[in-house]
């Protein structure tokens, strides 16, 4: 366990610590929104019209993934403010030459974590382009 | 003693409710209903409007895809305007264009743009 979690699990421990329904900081990408982009119809125009424009373009726009964070508690230092417990989540989404989709996969990532693990998982790095 | 543990955890069940109720849901990635945002579009009309004109009227835009056949804007809406420059509520303009370079759909996706999340 790295020095950030441990430092995190003692405040908690030694704080307060409220579970919470599980909500979206910020910008969320809605579960319904997304499944409505089925592989071999949608293209990539059609998740750039739906979703907007992804935070990460991976090998030459093969690959998008879009992140959003999702908290699941929050924790409070007596006479501080509450910070959110999250944990970051990513939508991978992988075209065809063709530009048509043919994965979609969600990934939820390690808590506070950064996307550099979940990019390989994405783009299942050396695999060679899926044909549809 | 307990009182003392009792008030903080009850501190932070009031608080953890209040600010994921403030900021929690608000910020959900979709489009916008076309017929409320056409009065910020202004020139922008499908089958009409070329990509010389939207890049003459908007500029470069801020990411190109597909060879140039989709243009997207970071927008902001600010009284009753879409505007290029704002630091709040980032939206994304998505334009496709025909292979004549003519409008041929358009979408404003609420939240959409790149770095919406740093400015919520």
């Amino acid at each position: 366990m790295t020095f950030r979690k441990t430092l995190l699990c003692l405040v908690i421990m030694l704080a307060g610590c409220a579970p919470t329904i599980p909500h979206g900081l910020g910008r969320v990408y809605d579960k319904k929104v997304y499944e409505t982009l089925h592989t071999d119809e949608a293209t990539r125009t059609d998740v750039l019209m739906t979703l907007g424009e992804p935070q990460y373009r991976l090998e030459e726009d093969r690959f998008f993934m879009y992140e959003w964070v999702v908290v699941y508690a929050w924790g409070y230092i007596p006479y501080g403010l509450p910070f959110p417990i999250y944990w970051p989540h990513y939508l991978c989404l992988e075209f065809t030459s063709d530009s048509f989709l043919i994965r979609r996969e969600h990934f939820i990532g390690d808590m506070y974590g950064k996307p550099e693990k979940t990019i390989q998982k994405c783009t299942l790095m050396n695999q060679p382009e899926k044909t549809p | 003693m307990l009182r003392a543990i009792y008030l903080p955890i009850k501190l932070t069940v009031f608080v953890s409710l209040l600010v994921a109720t403030i900021i929690g849901c608000w910020g959900t990635v979709q489009n916008f209903d076309q017929l409320s945002t056409s009065k910020y579009e202004g020139f922008i009309h499908d089958g009409n409007t070329t990509k010389k004109e939207v890049i003459d009227r908007l500029g470069p835009a801020h990411s190109i895809y597909e060879n140039g056949k989709i243009l997207i804007y970071n927008v902001y809406l600010k009284d009753g305007r879409m505007t290029l420059e704002g630091n709040y509520k980032c939206h994304a303009l998505v334009l496709l264009f025909d292979e004549d370079n003519f409008l041929k759909r358009h979408r404003l996706i609420r939240y959409g743009c790149k770095n919406s999340e740093k400015e919520l």
